[in-house]
C-alpha cells in the first residue's frame, strides 16, 4: 500500500509540474504577458515599465523560476481588475463551483444507479431500452442548450424554479439537471454492465441459494460491487462537469469558477485567468489522487498489485 | 572466421561446412537486454533454451522434437534472430548471425524464412493473398516489380493454389489452403533454410499428410534446408534426415533418423518413442510403453544435474549432480546421458557412498 | 494440437466468413443506423453546395438583414420569400444561417479530427511499437493532459493567441488527441504481438513498413468507431466555445454561436435556440449511433449480444 501511494504521489507531482510548465510555456510562448497585463489602450511607456516591472526580459529560465517562487509561497499575484490578491477572488468563486458539481455529481450517480439497476434487472425491457436511449441522448445534447430548453419549458412555461443566482433547491434544480445529462448515460452504461456482471456471478448464485430475500441480495452484493467501477471513471467525470460548468453558470447566473475565469479574459485580468486555471488543475490532480487511494482501498487486488 | 572456436563439443571436421551452425545457443526470458541484468534476475530468468548446438546441412532437414513447453519454438525463433538470442552464435553459411546489427539482419533475412504453426494467425487478414506472397520481393527487391505479379502466380501453382487466388483474403481459405500461402510466402524470398515451427499440427490428419508431402516436394525441387519442429514423432520421422530430441531447454539426444529410432540411447527418447503407436498390429500389441511420472519441471528453476533425472525411470544418485555432456555413441549419433557417458560411468560408484 | 472436430470449426468458420454481408446491406437492415448516416449525408450535402443552393433562389443570402422581419417564427412569409425556419433578430432567414453555420461547425469539426486523429495515431503507434522508455512518456503526456479540464486550458490559450478559426481548430485538436493516442496504443500493443507481424519480421520488413501496412490497416475499424465519437465531441467542445464567446466571431455563423445569440429572445423567439440545437444535438447524436453501429457490425461479440 505505502509502495503504491508512493507511486501514486510521484504521478500527481508530475501531471502537476506538467501543468505549470504548461500554462507557463502556453502564456510567455504565445503572449506578451506584459501586453496582457495592461489594458488595450496603455501607453508605450507603460507597457515598458511593466516589463521592467515583472522582468519580461530576463532569461526564460529565471522567469520560471520566480514563478515557481511565486507559485509556492501561494502568490499568484494581485488583481489587475479589483486590486485584491487573486488567490482570494478564486478561492470565494470557487465553492460555488465545488456545490454545484458535488450536486450534480450526487444526483447522477443516483439517477444512474436506479436506472442502471433496472436495465441490468431485466435486459431488453422498457427500462433498459429508457437506459439506452438516455445514454446516447445525454452524451450527444449539449448541456448549455438542454440548460436553455430547460428554461423554456419550466421557467418560462410553467413558473418554476429560479433561472438565475446562487442558493437553496429552487436555483439549484435546472442548472443540475442540464450538467448531469452526460454523466446519467455514462454512469448508468457502467452501473448496467458491472450488474449485469454480479447478478451473472457464482457468489450472487451462492447468496439466493443460501436463501437470501432479493433485496438483501441486491443491496447487500450486487450494489457494492456496481459501484467499484463508478469510482474508476468519477475523475472523469468531474473534469467533464468543470468544462461544461463554464457554460451552464453563464447561463444561469451562478458565480462559480467558470464565469470568473470569462469575466477575468472580459477585463483583461491575466493574474486572474492564470490563477483561475492553475486553482483548478490543483484541484483536480488532488481529487484524482484521492479518488486513486478511495480505490485502492476499497479493491484490495489494487492494492497487491 | 574462426569455425572451430569454442567449446571444444565434437565436429566432424572433415564433413563439408553445413548450411546452419548453432553453438551453445541460449535464451533466457525475463533477462533485461544487454549485461545490466543483475544475478538475481538472472536467476528468476525462465530458461528456455539453455545452451543448444546443432547443425543443419544443405538440403538437409533436422527434425526438432519435446514436448510442448520444452524450448523447440524458441529454439527456432533464436536461431533466426527472430527472439534475440541471450547468448551463443549462430553462423549461417559463414555469417555470424548474432553479430549482425538490425539493418544487416534484415537483410540477412531472405535466405532463411519461417512457416509457421498457426496458419490463419500468420497471415495479414487485410492484405491480399498475392500482396502477401509479393511482400518479400518488395522488401528484398529480388525480382523486377513487373514481373512480380508472374512470379506470384508461379508461386501459387508450385504450392497448387489456384493463381486466381491472389486477389483474395486469407479469411476466404481452408487452414490447409492457408498454410499453402504460408509456404508460398516463404518461398518468395527464395530462402536456403526454412524453419518449419510445428506447420501441421494445427491441421486436420488428412491435410497434414498433403502438406508434408508438398513440403519435401519442394525441397527436392529447390533444394532446400529445413528446421523442422514438431512434437508429433511420426511425422518428423517421415521427413526427417537427422533428428533432435529436446527436453527443458536441452537437446538430450541427436542422430541420423534411423538410428534415432530404432536404436534411441536416452531414457526420454525411449519414452517419447514407446507412445507411437505402429501401424502393424502384431508388433502393437508386444509394444512397451514407457509412462512417464510427473510433470515438466518449470524452466525457471530447472533441476539439478540432468533435467530429465526427475522423471528418468533409470535415474541414478549421481544424475543429481553432474550434468551430462554430449557423447558420441555411434556414427553421427550422440546423447547426453551418464548411462552412456565412460567417464561418468566410472566416477558413479564414487558419488555413490 | 487442434482435435478435428477443432479444425472443422475452423474451417466451417472460414466457409461462414466467406460471403461477409455487405456494409450497405447491413445498414439498410438497420432503421436507426440508416436514419443517422441519412442524416449526416444531408448537413453535409447541404453544407458543401450551399453557395449552390443561394445561387438558385433555394436558400436565402445568409449575410442579408431585413429589418422589417426581425425575429418572425418558422413559415414566415416576408417580401423575401418564405422563411422556413423563421429569421433572427436581424432579420436573416434561419435556415441559411443554420446551412452556412454547419459548414463552419462541421469544417471546423473535420479539420480537428484530421489533425487530432494525425497526432493520436502517429503518436499511439511510436508508443505501442516501441514501447519502452518512449512509451512511457507518451502516456505520461497523455496523463497530465486527460487530468484536466481541457476548457480552461482552451480559454487560456485562446485568450493568449486570439479568437481564430485557425487557433479554435488548434487548441481542438490539442486538447483531444490523448483519446485517439492511447485506444491507438493499445491496439497496436495487442497487434505488436500477433503472428502475423512476427512473419513479417521474418521477411524481412521493417519497422515501419509493419506499422504502415501491417498495424495500421488492421486498426481501421477501431480508429472509425473512436474517430465518429470524437467528432461528436468536437463538435460539442466547438459548439461550447462559441457559446460563450471564445470561439467563433460574429458575423460568421456556427451552430454554437448561433445558440448564444438567441439565448437573449429565449422568451419571445424560441426557434432561435431551438433549431441550431437540435442541428448540433443531432448531428451528434447521428455519429454517436454510427459509431456504436460500426462497432456492433465489426466486433462479433458485440454482434451476438445484439
Amino acid at each position: 500500500m505505502a509502495r503504491y501511494l508512493l507511486s501514486r504521489l510521484i504521478q500527481s507531482f508530475f501531471v502537476l509540474a506538467g501543468l505549470i510548465i504548461m500554462v507557463f510555456v502556453v502564456t510567455r510562448q504565445i503572449g506578451d504577458v506584459a501586453r496582457l497585463m495592461l489594458p488595450v489602450d496603455a501607453s508605450q511607456e507603460q507597457y515598458l515599465q511593466m516589463r521592467r516591472q515583472i522582468g519580461a526580459d530576463d532569461p526564460i529560465v529565471i522567469q520560471f523560476g520566480r514563478y515557481l517562487g511565486e507559485l509556492l509561497r501561494g502568490d499568484f499575484g494581485v488583481s489587475l481588475w479589483q486590486n485584491v490578491p487573486a488567490m482570494d477572488l478564486v478561492i470565494g468563486r470557487f465553492l460555488p463551483t465545488a456545490y454545484l458539481t458535488l450536486a450534480t455529481l450526487s444526483f447522477s450517480i443516483l439517477v444512474a444507479l436506479v436506472i442502471g439497476t433496472a436495465a441490468a434487472l431485466k435486459p431488453g425491457s422498457l427500462g433498459d431500452r429508457i437506459a439506452t436511449v438516455i445514454s446516447i441522448f445525454g452524451i450527444s445534447v449539449p448541456s448549455f442548450w438542454l440548460a436553455l430548453v430547460l428554461i423554456t419549458v419550466f421557467a418560462v412555461g410553467l413558473g418554476m424554479f429560479r433561472t438565475s443566482g446562487y442558493g437553496g433547491l429552487e436555483y439549484l434544480v435546472l442548472p443540475v439537471m442540464a450538467l448531469s445529462a452526460a454523466s446519467v448515460g455514462r454512469f448508468a452504461q457502467i452501473v448496467k454492465s458491472s450488474m449485469l456482471d454480479v447478478l451473472t456471478s457464482q457468489y450472487l448464485v451462492m447468496a439466493r441459494a443460501k436463501g437470501l430475500q432479493e433485496h438483501v441480495v441486491l443491496i447487500r452484493h450486487a450494489l457494492r460491487n456496481a459501484l467499484l467501477p463508478i469510482l474508476t471513471i468519477i475523475g472523469d467525470e468531474i473534469i467533464g462537469l468543470l468544462n461544461g460548468a463554464v457554460a451552464i453558470e453563464l447561463i444561469f447566473g451562478w458565480p462559480g469558477i467558470g464565469v470568473l475565469t470569462l469575466e477575468a479574459i472580459e477585463r483583461r485580468d491575466f493574474v486572474v485567468i492564470q490563477a483561475c486555471v492553475l486553482f483548478v488543475a490543483i484541484i483536480v490532480v488532488v481529487v484524482n489522487l484521492l479518488i486513486d487511494l478511495l480505490y485502492a482501498w476499497a479493491d484490495p487486488r489494487i492494492r497487491y498489485a | 572466421m574462426n569455425l572451430f572456436a569454442g567449446d571444444g563439443q565434437a565436429t566432424d571436421v572433415d564433413a563439408p561446412r553445413p548450411l546452419l551452425e548453432v553453438r551453445n545457443l541460449v535464451k533466457h526470458f525475463g533477462v533485461p537486454e544487454g549485461r545490466r541484468a543483475t544475478p538475481r534476475q538472472r536467476q528468476g530468468a525462465v530458461r528456455a533454451v539453455d545452451g543448444i548446438s546443432l547443425t543443419v546441412g544443405r538440403g538437409e532437414t533436422l527434425g526438432l522434437v519435446g514436448e510442448s513447453g520444452c524450448g523447440k519454438s524458441t529454439a527456432g525463433r533464436a536461431i533466426i534472430q527472430l527472439h534475440k538470442p541471450t547468448s551463443g552464435e549462430v553462423h549461417f553459411d559463414g555469417t555470424e548471425l548474432t553479430a549482425l546489427d538490425d539493418r544487416q539482419m534484415r537483410r540477412m533475412r531472405r535466405h532463411m524464412q519461417m512457416v509457421f504453426q498457426d496458419p490463419y494467425a500468420s497471415l495479414n487478414p487485410k492484405m491480399t493473398v498475392g500482396d502477401m506472397i509479393a511482400e518479400p520481393m518488395h522488401i528484398h527487391d529480388t525480382i523486377p516489380r513487373r514481373a512480380r505479379r508472374d512470379q506470384v502466380n508461379e508461386l501459387l501453382g508450385l504450392v497448387g493454389l489456384d493463381a486466381r487466388y491472389a486477389n483474395r483474403y486469407a479469411h476466404e481459405f481452408s487452414g490447409g489452403q492457408r498454410q499453402r500461402i504460408g509456404i508460398a510466402r516463404a518461398l518468395a524470398a527464395e530462402p536456403e533454410l526454412i524453419v518449419c515451427d510445428e506447420p501441421v499440427s494445427a491441421l486436420d490428419v488428412s491435410i497434414q499428410a498433403q502438406i508434408i508431402n508438398l513440403l519435401e516436394d519442394l525441397q527436392g525441387r529447390l533444394g532446400l534446408s529445413y528446421l523442422f519442429i514438431a512434437h508429433d514423432l511420426s511425422v518428423v520421422r517421415h521427413i526427417s534426415n537427422r533428428v533432435a530430441v529436446m527436453y527443458l531447454g536441452r537437446i538430450v539426444e541427436i542422430a541420423d533418423r534411423n538410428a534415432l529410432y530404432e536404436n534411441p540411447k536416452h531414457p526420454y527418447t525411449k519414452a517419447l518413442l514407446s507412445a507411437v503407436p505402429t501401424p502393424d498390429p502384431e508388433l502393437e500389441g508386444k509394444r512397451e510403453r514407457i509412462i512417464l511420472s510427473g510433470d515438466v519441471p518449470s524452466p525457471a528453476n530447472p533441476p539439478s544435474g540432468c533435467r530429465f533425472r526427475t522423471r528418468c525411470p533409470q535415474a541414478m544418485p549421481i544424475c543429481a549432480t553432474i550434468e551430462p555432456a554430449m557423447t558420441t555413441v555411434g556414427d553421427r549419433h550422440e546423447v547426453a546421458c551418464l548411462l552412456h557417458d565412460p567417464k561418468a560411468a566410472g566416477a558413479a560408484p564414487a558419488a555413490t557412498p | 494440437m487442434m482435435t478435428a472436430s477443432e479444425t472443422m470449426l475452423v474451417e466451417l468458420d472460414g466457409e461462414r466468413r466467406q460471403k461477409p454481408p455487405s456494409a450497405l446491406s447491413l445498414l439498410l437492415h438497420d432503421p436507426v443506423a440508416l436514419s443517422a448516416a441519412l442524416f449526416v449525408i444531408v448537413v453535409v450535402l447541404a453544407a458543401l453546395s450551399a453557395d449552390l443552393l443561394v445561387h438558385f433562389d433555394v436558400l436565402h443570402e445568409p449575410l442579408r438583414q431585413n429589418l422589417l422581419a426581425r425575429n418572425k417564427p418558422p413559415l414566415f412569409e416576408s417580401k423575401l420569400g418564405l422563411h422556413l425556419l423563421g429569421t433572427d433578430q436581424l432579420g436573416r432567414d434561419l435556415l441559411s444561417r443554420l446551412v452556412f453555420g454547419a459548414r463552419i461547425s462541421l469544417g471546423i469539426g473535420v479539420v480537428t479530427i484530421l489533425v487530432s486523429g494525425a497526432v493520436g495515431v502517429a503518436l499511439g503507434l511510436v508508443a505501442g511499437y516501441r514501447g519502452g522508455r518512449v512509451d512511457d512518456v507518451i502516456m505520461r503526456l497523455t496523463d497530465i493532459q486527460m487530468g484536466f479540464p481541457q476548457m480552461l486550458l482552451a480559454l487560456i490559450v485562446i485568450y493568449a493567441a486570439g479568437a481564430s478559426v485557425f487557433n479554435l481548430i488548434l487548441v481542438l485538436a490539442l486538447t483531444r488527441w490523448m483519446v485517439i493516442a492511447r485506444v491507438t496504443r493499445a491496439s497496436c500493443l495487442s497487434l505488436r504481438q500477433s503472428l502475423f507481424v512476427e512473419a513479417a519480421r521474418s521477411l524481412g520488413a521493417s519497422h515501419l513498413r509493419i506499422v504502415v501496412l501491417h498495424i495500421l490497416p488492421n486498426l481501421t475499424a477501431t480508429l472509425m468507431i473512436l474517430i465518429s465519437l470524437e467528432f461528436g465531441r468536437v463538435m460539442l467542445a466547438e459548439a461550447g466555445l462559441s457559446f460563450i464567446g471564445m470561439g467563433i466571431q460574429p458575423p460568421e455563423a456556427s451552430w454554437g454561436l448561433m445558440l448564444a445569440q438567441g439565448r437573449a429572445y429565449i422568451t419571445s423567439a424560441w426557434w432561435l435556440v431551438t433549431f441550431p440545437g437540435l442541428a448540433i444535438a443531432l448531428t451528434t447524436l447521428s455519429t454517436n449511433l454510427l459509431a456504436g453501429w460500426v462497432r456492433g457490425v465489426t466486433d462479433p461479440r458485440y454482434r451476438s449480444r445484439l
